[in-house]
């Protein structure tokens, strides 16, 4: 026969009469029976107990408000969400904290508040890129010493060779979106950055190294958005200071050479 | 929105859906009320993971600072407002987690110790729990008082057909149509990537 409809399966997991013909068939047919599991589980979680929920202290939401203000714009409008500043102060204490954490001090008014906030929004870039290089601490990157290059092994040998590589990752939910791969030929130092395409929304994409001290980054160059292989010729000297953490960015033409606080995707290279 | 397991048009989906929409669209407003109806849920389920006040407060503030600047993410077409936070708060949770794993686990590699609490308490089922409940809780009249009826108060059906005086089918029809809308908010909450 035909697989029971919905409203026969619900009756099944409620245990009323149904069918003869329905009950046995859901017996027999795994995807029937697998249904009907579903809706029991459904009702005994409906049934177990459940915890007096909590909400918030005030003080979570006008950190949240803050925190969303602090970040230019573009953070707002882009279509891959980054979140740079999300967790931000999660275990890294700034020289300055725009984005205001709730335990922090807090506002006197809504007055003050709101010109707080449009301060923020019209001159905060140098003390936004602050609290974003500190949040990438704090996004769940591995900031292990990326160890020893294996810079000078084979100098001789003529072939390209991966010397570190990292998955490069959007930030809120860590899906891969390419990779970046450090690749050594003959006594050069290349970054190869493979991606999907990435639409940049009226801008452009810039690739970036970030200090794993958090405290410094440097451009890398433009990338391309069709996602095609791209390679950037990379001084040692970058590495060696711990410019380790690969970040690609949508920038605005707005003549602004700091990063612009919109991360599409990011990732630390590891040997 | 049409509502694939029962065919029909849930009352609840449609205010819902209205605010995940204008939450898409980058509305300040939309987005103050979906922290106010979810902080609640939010906030209990990463206390509930976490038994601390501060870092519950923090991974908050952390979801919704996410669900701000990801809000393309949210596809109301695909799921619950409520099923997208708990995703959300549920990296957030883990972050917290490992990095109590890592704290704890470089505490104890001193001791030559094998770290065993480290490991995040099941939240799964907590998480389906609320969000189920909140479900509950939105659905609109008169299916929602007739589910709450059959499911919390354990009401037959028959009972709940003499109180509300509609007829026992309408009230069987009801109770399996909620059962299947929540079923596809659980099969949300479960499929979430962790």
């Amino acid at each position: 026969m035909n697989h029971p409809d919905n409203d026969a399966l619900a009756a099944l997991a409620l245990g009323e009469p149904a069918s003869p013909g329905a009950a046995e068939h859901a017996r027999g047919c795994s995807v029937c029976s697998d249904a009907v599991a579903a809706l029991r589980e459904t009702l005994s979680t409906l049934r177990a107990p459940v915890p007096e929920l909590v909400a918030p202290p005030a003080s979570v939401w006008d950190a949240v408000q803050r925190q969303i203000d602090a970040a230019p714009v573009a953070a707002g409008l882009t279509e891959t969400p980054a979140t740079p500043a999300a967790v931000w102060g999660a275990d890294i204490t700034g020289p300055e904290d725009p984005a205001g954490r709730h335990d922090g001090p807090t506002h006197d008014s809504p007055a003050t508040d709101e010109l707080a906030r449009a301060r923020t929004a019209r001159g905060g870039r140098s003390r936004y890129s602050l609290a974003w290089v500190a949040g990438a601490a704090a996004a769940g990157l591995v900031i292990g010493g990326a160890g020893a290059w294996v810079l000078d092994r084979d100098t001789s040998a003529p072939t390209s060779v991966t010397v570190a590589s990292t998955s490069l990752d959007t930030l809120d939910t860590q899906q891969t979106k390419g990779s970046a791969d450090v690749v050594r030929n003959d006594s050069r130092l290349d970054l190869d950055v493979s991606t999907e395409p990435i639409d940049p929304e009226g801008g452009y994409l810039e690739v970036w190294l970030i200090n794993k001290d958090l405290q410094r980054m440097v451009s890398v160059g433009v990338l391309r958005p069709d996602g095609a292989d791209q390679s950037f010729p990379l001084p040692r000297s970058l590495l060696d200071q711990g410019y380790v953490i690969v970040d690609i960015s949508r920038e605005g033409f707005d003549d602004a050479p700091a990063h612009s606080g919109d991360s599409v995707v990011r990732g630390t290279l590891q040997t | 929105m049409e509502d694939v397991s029962t065919g029909e048009q849930v009352d609840v989906d449609a205010d819902a859906d209205d605010l995940a929409v204008r939450l898409r669209e980058g509305s300040r407003d939309a987005f103050a009320e979906v922290y106010r109806q979810w902080s609640p849920l939010v906030h209990t389920l990463a206390l509930r993971s976490l038994g601390s006040h501060h870092d519950a407060e923090d991974v908050t503030q952390q979801v919704f600072v996410a669900a701000w600047r990801g809000r393309h993410t949210l596809r109301p077409d695909l799921g619950s407002v409520a099923g997208w936070l708990v995703g959300i708060t549920r990296h957030k949770v883990a972050d917290v987690h490992a990095k109590r794993a890592r704290q704890t686990r470089d505490a104890l590699a001193v001791a030559n110790a094998v770290p065993s609490e480290a490991d995040p308490p099941p939240q799964d089922q907590l998480a389906a729990r609320l969000v189920l409940h909140d479900e509950l809780a939105r659905l609109g009249d008169p299916r929602g008082t007739i589910v709450r009826m059959a499911f919390l108060d354990e009401l037959t059906h028959e009972e709940i057909a003499h109180r509300l005086q509609l007829p026992l089918g309408t009230v069987k029809s009801h109770v399996r149509r909620g059962l299947l809308h929540l079923r596809t908010r659980m099969e949300e909450v479960n499929r979430e990537p962790s």
